[in-house]
């Protein structure tokens, strides 16, 4: 039941992934923001849409996490 | 510095999960009004595939209801309702079975309550939320929270999430015994980042780990071992990881696109890559179209088999801990600014189609209704 391997990959995107977003950006300033349309530009708009598409898939998926809910609290029917 | 307006919109549920982010300097709507959301589900799936031993059938009715009240310039006070009417055949199959010795009665569906509370100050946002599940052979209490840091001018926001689940499982059997109540602990914590990266473009990671202890296994669940039907039987300890990222960019005035990518590890076997791909696009000021596709490639459970022979120490016949491939279209529909029952807001369509490489496949409708007053 060994997944540390796979663990220290994991750290290791996610590190990865934060540096490249981060490297090279320079501040978007607030009058530059009018194309950022937060119904279309924001991650999950559509709060309880989302929250309602990941009872559906997470019980029907092995997996959890990321932009697709979370596990417990749920007999998941 | 403007003050925080939202928490990052992370996976985790409740009012952790945050409204649309304004993205000017401005006040907006979100900072200032109370909200009231209402979301209904209508899925149904039928018994043509996954596993062959269990007839599948659901359909599942689920209605949601959010208020957000703005206590104060700094507080928010977030109140969720939740109720699940639930046709299951599964649950049907095991009914009969606890009938006969009296082990249950009806089934009440799902009510859930949640109670949460976020504060901005600065830059800096914190979230406390509680929760409470019923369920046909299940009580589940969640404690959870969040906090959250704007940075460089709003342009980028770190969020730490944790929740945690303490539930009661009451352990009936396919074939109508009982067993002593069982326990089920998850605690999950999420790091979460989400950057503006140009004044077009803006990119979310998230790394997740969850811990979970107790029965993992679902109780009523049944295993063919040597051609007669047993319990199922998995490990009372699970640990799970994911990584995502999704990246968004404005392609015109009015349309956009979000790639998203998730991979998942866990230590029962299962690794998953899912893909996920939405198109938004306004068809004049006020309608909203938002096609959207996903893709969940899934190595299943080294515990998972279709039946089993010898003598295994564990043993899973669900198909969702499975090998498979998923493939989902959807399309979601928003009726923006329109009056209806006397209040102006977003109305808004979804219809989704999910295909399993076993055979399994479903569909779901969801029709809501938001409106900040």
């Amino acid at each position: 039941m060994g997944a540390m391997a796979p663990r220290r990959r994991l750290v290791l995107a996610v590190a990865a992934l934060l540096a490249a977003s981060l490297a090279g950006c320079e501040a978007t300033r607030f009058n530059e923001r009018e194309r950022l349309d937060p119904r279309t530009m924001s991650f999950d708009p559509h709060e309880l849409r989302s929250t309602l598409r990941s009872h559906v898939l997470t019980p029907r998926e092995g997996a959890v996490g990321g932009f697709a809910g979370s596990a417990g609290g749920c007999g998941c029917h | 510095m403007r003050k925080l307006l939202a928490i990052p919109a992370l996976a985790l549920p409740v009012g952790a999960q945050s409204l649309p982010e304004p993205l000017t300097g401005a006040p907006t709507a979100e900072e200032t009004d109370d909200l009231f959301s209402w979301e209904n589900l209508l899925y149904r799936q039928d018994d043509r595939g996954g596993n062959p031993n269990i007839d599948e059938d659901a359909s599942i009715y689920e209605t949601i209801i959010l208020v957000d009240n703005r206590l104060t310039e700094t507080d928010t006070l977030h109140l969720r309702a939740l109720v699940d009417v639930i046709s299951a055949a599964s649950y049907d199959a095991v009914q009969d079975s606890a009938e006969n010795t009296g082990a249950t009665g009806i089934n009440p569906g799902r009510l859930g309550a949640e109670v949460g509370w976020t504060r901005e100050q600065g830059s800096w946002a914190w979230n406390v939320h509680g929760s409470f599940d019923q369920e046909l052979y299940y009580r589940a209490f969640g404690l959870g929270g969040s906090l959250s840091r704007s940075l460089f001018e709003d342009n980028t926001q770190v969020s730490l999430n944790v929740q945690t689940y303490d539930d009661k499982i009451r352990t009936v059997r396919f074939d109508g015994t009982v067993e002593p109540d069982e326990v089920r602990d998850t605690f999950t914590a999420e790091l979460g980042l989400d950057q503006i990266l140009s004044p077009v473009s803006r990119l979310n990671v998230s790394a997740t780990v969850t811990r979970q202890e107790g029965l993992l296994a679902t109780s009523f669940n049944q295993v063919l071992l040597d051609g007669t039907p047993v319990v199922e039987v998995l490990p009372r300890e699970r640990d799970r990881v994911a990584i995502a990222t999704r990246y968004k960019h404005a392609l015109f005035d009015d349309e956009a696109v979000e790639v998203g990518y998730r991979y998942y590890d866990d230590d029962w076997g299962i690794e998953a890559h899912t893909v996920e791909l939405r198109y938004f696009t306004y068809a004049g000021e006020r309608l909203l179209f938002e096609p959207n596709y996903r893709y969940h490639d899934q190595a299943g459970s080294d515990f998972f088999a279709t039946s089993f022979t010898g003598m295994p120490v564990f043993l899973t016949s669900d198909p969702d801990l499975g090998d498979f491939t998923g493939h989902l279209f959807g399309l979601d529909v928003t009726f923006l600014e329109r009056r209806w029952w006397g209040r102006v807001g977003d109305l808004g369509l979804g219809v989704n189609y999910y295909d399993r490489s076993d055979g399994l496949d479903l569909y779901w409708l969801t029709f809501g209704w938001t409106f900040r007053f």
